[in-house]
């Protein structure tokens, strides 16, 4: 303990040898024109020296055992102060014993340099290693807008991310507080807020950082990388303003220091490089490399190689490009082993895509000397081994590395022991087996004379239609679907869709309708809106969507529907059908009746079907509704069909009293 | 003198006064007469900027964008915006303290009285951000995390046309250059083979007969046509007019083409119509298109996994799920601005039926597409944006029952979310006041929003400009302000 002590006071004992051996050193200078008068003041100066730099040595000796100061700085240091107090006993011996001019002054001048090197490996020690590096050009103002600088984002958050989070995060809380995220700090942990706002020095998160290391509640703890001075100061100054976690400040508003300690936090500046050339520009563009600028004022390219294989000359294109390339895409690609050789020449490299390439884990631990950000190595045969390599990368922040050989229970092994963002893939939540869509029918038409084919499409790989024409529903034995189906009576399709990894699709049911008479010769008595006419289509055997603008519509605006058609006793019909729609924001409502008159040759009409219809709610959804209405047709030979408009829209309706319109479209006879 | 020829006189003359006012005069002659002749050699940067202004003005953040624009005006009180305190004053009217004279659409200025209403779906909260999102979107709510929700969006327009024309061209007038357009012409393609900007539609379940869309929404405006987005479509055409006619081959194609472009090179020299340039390269683009636009399209090579992350209606194409694996494998070559537009957001009525339907459309799609870019690496530098052009009234439209509503389209906010793209994640920008009617903090316009865009792709809004008729117009006309707090 004692011995540590008096160690420090090597700095204090070991200028006093310096001065007086260089006092000497001038002495013997003069003394070279005569050295008579002078040789009992050198001898004493001599003797000075040599017991000044022996305690000296010793008290070094006593400041390395203390330890704390970098091995091999020391080391050297240290050998060479020991034999500077050496050569000076020597300088001592050969005083009396050799000629003053030839053989002492020459030794003496060998002293007096091996002492300067000693001093300089010295004050390396103390000052480092940058202390005498010569004054450089000051460094181009950093492009970005110090007027706003978010304190919190650009920062805290790094500062808690960098020392802070492996233990107070979302899954690991200890002393129950979380600082991965703001609403998390402003939670608190047991003890409340970690800090109070504006007063660091009232702040447990400070308080406790400058602790002594022993303590107990010394943050972040013993064995853990601690708080710079600077991250210190800048968590303080926070504090101090508040601790906002959004707002920006002026970073001309910081006192100097926080300056200083938050220079680090600012953008790193890119290295100064040459233009590139533009022969090699166009070199790279027919070796089959796009390249884009970074920004329109820096040198820096990005560059993605659109071919297969990578040659030699393609490398060498890149290797002319190596200082302004900043990011390098090579998807696919088959990479040459020389690619990996030279990859350290990518000394600017910010991003490498190598997703889907051949590169291998014992490629990965040559990217560590290149100033990374970002890594892809999706789809590649990296395994658990490769992506180690990297773990102590100093400037990664995202690695990319789905699909890999990488099993999913070491993904998270390999996560905890880095702060580099490894991105695995996200199934997650997404991969559980899914219900497939119904199939799809080609055509809508349900309604036939004679017979009908149908047919169902499927774009979906290894898609399986099954199918019944029973009403049951089709399970895994049901008919496959490989051909269009023939209907030629009235029946219910049900189909499904099968797949493998799939869950079956809900079932698909049409009911097909096989009419008895088509309509071609008719007599309208009404007119439709000229927006929605063409009373062919009331008999086409297209039946309209629930779109009412779908062409296939009959529109009358607070008019009914009414014509006549003739009928024979041979067609034996007992029912009409009418499909209609209703739909509140297109003001269209269901019929409020139909009627259905007949007669014989030319007498009058009579009443041979009736349909009131009565709403049993107030209607909110856009339906399509067929009314079927039996007949007594008897001896008829022509029946005058009336489906009568509700004429004005209905009390509950938000435009009541407007003209109602009448949509009709399939009218069928059977 | 030749008539014919003084338009080529004439563009010099203007060009030449230009350049002295600007007083380079001498310098500027120079180049008119050699472009290429004054400097010894050009640089590699020379060659490389290709537009008009130098860019990126910065580093950008983000290289490409996909924005799923839901038309119509999703209701953000019924997806990202909980209001519990609708659902207590549930039937009472909106007080005029709050409406503070909002205009209001002809669909419910005659409407006695708007009786509030909250929403009848479940918000929690998700993920590590806390982000509240509703039992619709189950999906969107795993990512929460990844997502940048904006509460405090607002808009001039109260009208869909205007509203999605606005959000497009930064003007509710049409004719402006869409967002795309603009990319386009600043930044430039980085695929030659693809267009820039690129277009696809889907019509939701929810309301199927919704308006429909205009194709001037991505029309270059007054920009080059070579800048327009062109709509890719589900079926064996993707790209109408593109493949060769029956009978034609590529060889004869090609020929065909050779011959065209020299007799449209002839125009050109005679009428010195830039259009004339245009016109050749969108040719000679088409003809590149046969083939990659085959190869993109054809998503039967996905794997079954894909297809399951989507979810089951990416098997049908034209849908939004399938559009958006069509999205992801287009910014795998790179295509600058893909915009999706799903139709059918617009719940006038019989809203909880109708949005349930809309959002199962797009939940499970949108989600995987954002974690589907960030497995394979790319959502670092693509921004994904998704939302409508406004959003809905807290006060029902039509009668409202226990069960059923409606709202009308809402200017003064509405919710996106972002994702990528340098966009902060975990992160929700701006708030609504109680009754999610007024933004009472940070709020969004939609100017700041495409500024923010432009500058995520470092570029400096107010300095993409182009001169038409007299003035300088830029997308976001002469507002607009980068949302710094978004930016990670």
């Amino acid at each position: 303990m004692w011995l540590d002590y008096l160690g420090k006071f090597h700095p204090v004992v070991l200028h006093l040898p310096i001065g007086a051996l260089v006092f000497t050193f001038i002495i013997a200078i003069v003394a070279l024109k005569d050295d008579k008068p002078f040789r009992s003041t050198i001898k004493m100066g001599l003797i000075f020296s040599f017991f000044g730099a022996l305690v000296s040595s010793i008290l070094g000796y006593l400041l390395y055992q203390a330890g704390g100061y970098e091995e091999a700085a020391v080391q050297n240091h240290m050998i060479l102060g020991w034999v500077t107090t050496a050569s000076i006993a020597v300088l001592w011996a050969l005083f009396e014993q050799v000629s003053f001019k030839k053989r002492f002054f020459p030794f003496f001048v060998m002293n007096v340099i091996v002492l300067s090197v000693t001093g300089h490996y010295g004050g390396q020690i103390t000052h480092g290693q940058q202390y005498l590096a010569l004054p450089q050009e000051e460094e181009k103002v950093i492009t970005i807008n110090i007027d706003s600088i978010q304190l919190y984002d650009q920062a805290v958050a790094k500062i808690f991310d960098r020392k802070c989070v492996s233990c107070h995060n979302f899954s690991k809380r200890k002393g129950g507080l979380a600082l991965h995220q703001p609403l998390a700090i402003l939670e608190g942990g047991e003890l409340g807020l970690p800090y109070t706002v504006g007063n660091a020095v009232k702040s447990r998160i400070i308080e406790y950082a400058e602790l002594p290391l022993e303590d107990d509640l010394h943050m972040p703890p013993q064995g853990r990388p601690q708080l710079t001075p600077s991250e210190l100061k800048v968590l303080a100054y926070w504090i101090d303003e508040g601790a906002n976690f959004d707002g920006t400040i002026s970073f001309r508003s910081f006192p100097e220091e926080v300056q200083q300690s938050f220079a680090q936090f600012l953008p790193k500046k890119l290295p100064d490089v040459e233009p590139l050339k533009a022969s090699i520009l166009l070199r790279l563009q027919k070796m089959d490399f796009r390249v884009s600028p970074y920004t329109a004022d820096t040198p820096f390219i990005q560059a993605k190689f659109m071919g297969e294989s990578l040659s030699s000359k393609a490398l060498n294109a890149l290797l002319d490009a190596a200082d302004q390339l900043i990011e390098l895409e090579l998807p696919n690609v088959e990479l040459p082993e020389g690619f990996w050789k030279e990859i350290t020449s990518f000394s600017n490299l910010l991003k490498l895509k190598l997703d889907g390439t051949n590169v291998q884990d014992q490629h990965l631990q040559k990217l560590n000397s290149l100033p990374l950000q970002s890594l892809n190595i999706a789809r590649t045969q990296i395994s658990p081994i490769g992506v180690k390599s990297l773990l102590e990368h100093t400037s990664l922040e995202n690695v990319y590395a789905w699909n890999t050989k990488i099993a999913s229970k070491e993904e998270k092994l390999l996560q905890e022991q880095t702060q580099i963002k490894l991105v695995f893939g996200v199934f997650e939540g997404f991969s559980k087996p899914q219900q497939l869509k119904p199939p799809q029918l080609t055509t809508e038409k349900t309604l036939f004379d004679s017979s009908l084919a149908v047919d169902f499409f499927s774009k979906v790989k290894g898609n399986i239609i099954r199918y019944t024409l029973d009403g049951s529903d089709p399970d895994s034995t049901a008919t496959i679907y490989d051909q269009p189906i023939e209907i030629n009576k009235s029946l219910t399709l049900k189909a499904r869709s099968f797949k493998s990894g799939w869950l079956p699709s809900d079932v698909f049911s049409e009911d097909y309708f096989k009419v008895g008479k088509r309509i071609k010769k008719y007599e309208m008595l009404t007119r439709p809106s000229n927006r929605y006419s063409g009373v062919h289509k009331l008999f086409d055997f297209e039946e309209g969507t629930t779109n009412f603008a779908d062409g296939n519509w009959l529109g009358f605006s607070g008019n009914d529907l009414v014509f006549t058609t003739k009928i024979s006793k041979s067609e034996r019909l007992k029912n009409i059908t009418i499909s209609c729609m209703e739909s509140i924001g297109g003001w269209i409502i269901y019929p409020k009746r139909i009627r259905i008159l007949g007669r014989a040759g030319e007498g009058a009409f009579t009443e041979i079907g009736r349909y009131d219809y009565r709403p049993e709610k107030i209607p909110t959804e856009t339906t399509k509704k067929s009314f079927t209405v039996p007949i007594s047709a008897g001896e008829k030979t022509e029946l005058k069909v009336i489906v009568e408009n509700v004429e004005k829209l209905p009390k509950w309706h938000p435009a009541a009293g407007e003209d109602a319109w009448l949509f009709v479209d399939e009218i069928l006879f059977w | 003198m030749d008539p014919l020829h003084e338009h080529l006189l004439n563009k010099n003359r203007r060009h030449f006064l230009q350049k002295m006012g600007l007083g380079i005069g001498g310098l500027a002659l120079g180049s008119l007469l050699d472009p290429m002749g004054l400097k010894n050699s050009p640089t590699a940067a020379d060659l490389l900027q290709t537009g008009p202004v130098p860019l990126p003005h910065f580093a950008p953040k983000a290289k490409r964008i996909i924005y799923l624009f839901q038309s119509g005006g999703p209701s953000q009180l019924d997806l990202f915006d909980y209001k519990p305190k609708l659902n207590e004053m549930r039937g009472q009217d909106l007080p005029e303290s709050i409406r503070k004279g909002q205009r209001l659409t002809g669909m419910t200025s005659g409407q006695k009285n708007f009786p509030l209403t909250g929403s009848v779906f479940n918000f929690k909260q998700y993920g590590e951000s806390r982000a509240w999102i509703s039992e619709l979107m189950p999906y969107t709510a795993k990512i929460a995390d990844e997502l940048c929700f904006v509460k405090s969006m607002h808009t001039e327009a109260i009208n869909h046309d205007p509203a999605i024309t606005f959000f497009q061209t930064g003007s509710q007038q049409s004719g402006r250059p869409s967002f795309g357009s603009w990319m386009s012409y600043g930044l430039g393609s980085l695929n030659d083979n693809l267009p820039a900007f690129i277009v696809m539609l889907s019509r939701g379940s929810g309301r199927p007969n919704g308006q429909p869309l205009y194709s001037r929404l991505w029309g270059n405006g007054f920009l080059s046509s070579l800048h327009q987005g062109v709509q890719f479509r589900a079926g064996k055409d993707p790209v109408l007019y593109l493949k060769n006619p029956d009978g034609i081959s590529r060889k004869e194609r090609r020929q065909m083409l050779d011959y065209l472009a020299a007799m449209n090179e002839e125009q050109e020299k005679l009428f010195g119509d830039p259009e004339v340039a245009n016109r050749i390269a969108q040719y000679e683009m088409a003809y590149r298109m046969q083939t990659s636009v085959t190869d993109v399209m054809n998503i039967e090579d996905e794997p079954d996994h894909v297809f399951q992350m989507y979810g089951p209606e990416a098997l049908t194409p034209g849908t939004f799920a399938a559009n958006c694996i069509l999205a992801r494998r287009l910014i795998e070559k790179d295509v600058r601005f893909i915009q999706l537009y799903h139709m059918g957001w617009d719940q006038h009525d019989n809203l909880p039926t109708q949005i349930a339907k809309q959002a199962k459309d797009v939940d499970q799609a949108s989600a995987a597409l954002i974690m589907d870019l960030k497995q394979r690496g790319l959502l670092e530098d693509t921004l994904v944006v998704w939302g409508g052009e406004f959003g809905r009234t807290n006060y029902s439209q039509g009668t409202l029952t226990d069960t059923n509503y409606g709202r009308d389209h809402h200017p003064r906010s509405f919710s996106i979310f972002m994702a990528g793209g340098g966009i902060k994640p975990g992160f929700t920008y701006g708030e609504t006041d109680e009754f999610g009617y007024n933004v009472v903090k940070d709020p969004m316009h939609v100017h700041d929003l495409q500024a923010t865009i432009l500058n995520q792709f470092g570029v400096d809004h107010t300095k993409l400009t182009y001169k038409y008729q007299g003035r300088r117009f830029r997308l976001t006309d002469v507002a607009g302000n980068v949302i710094h707090s978004i930016l990670s």
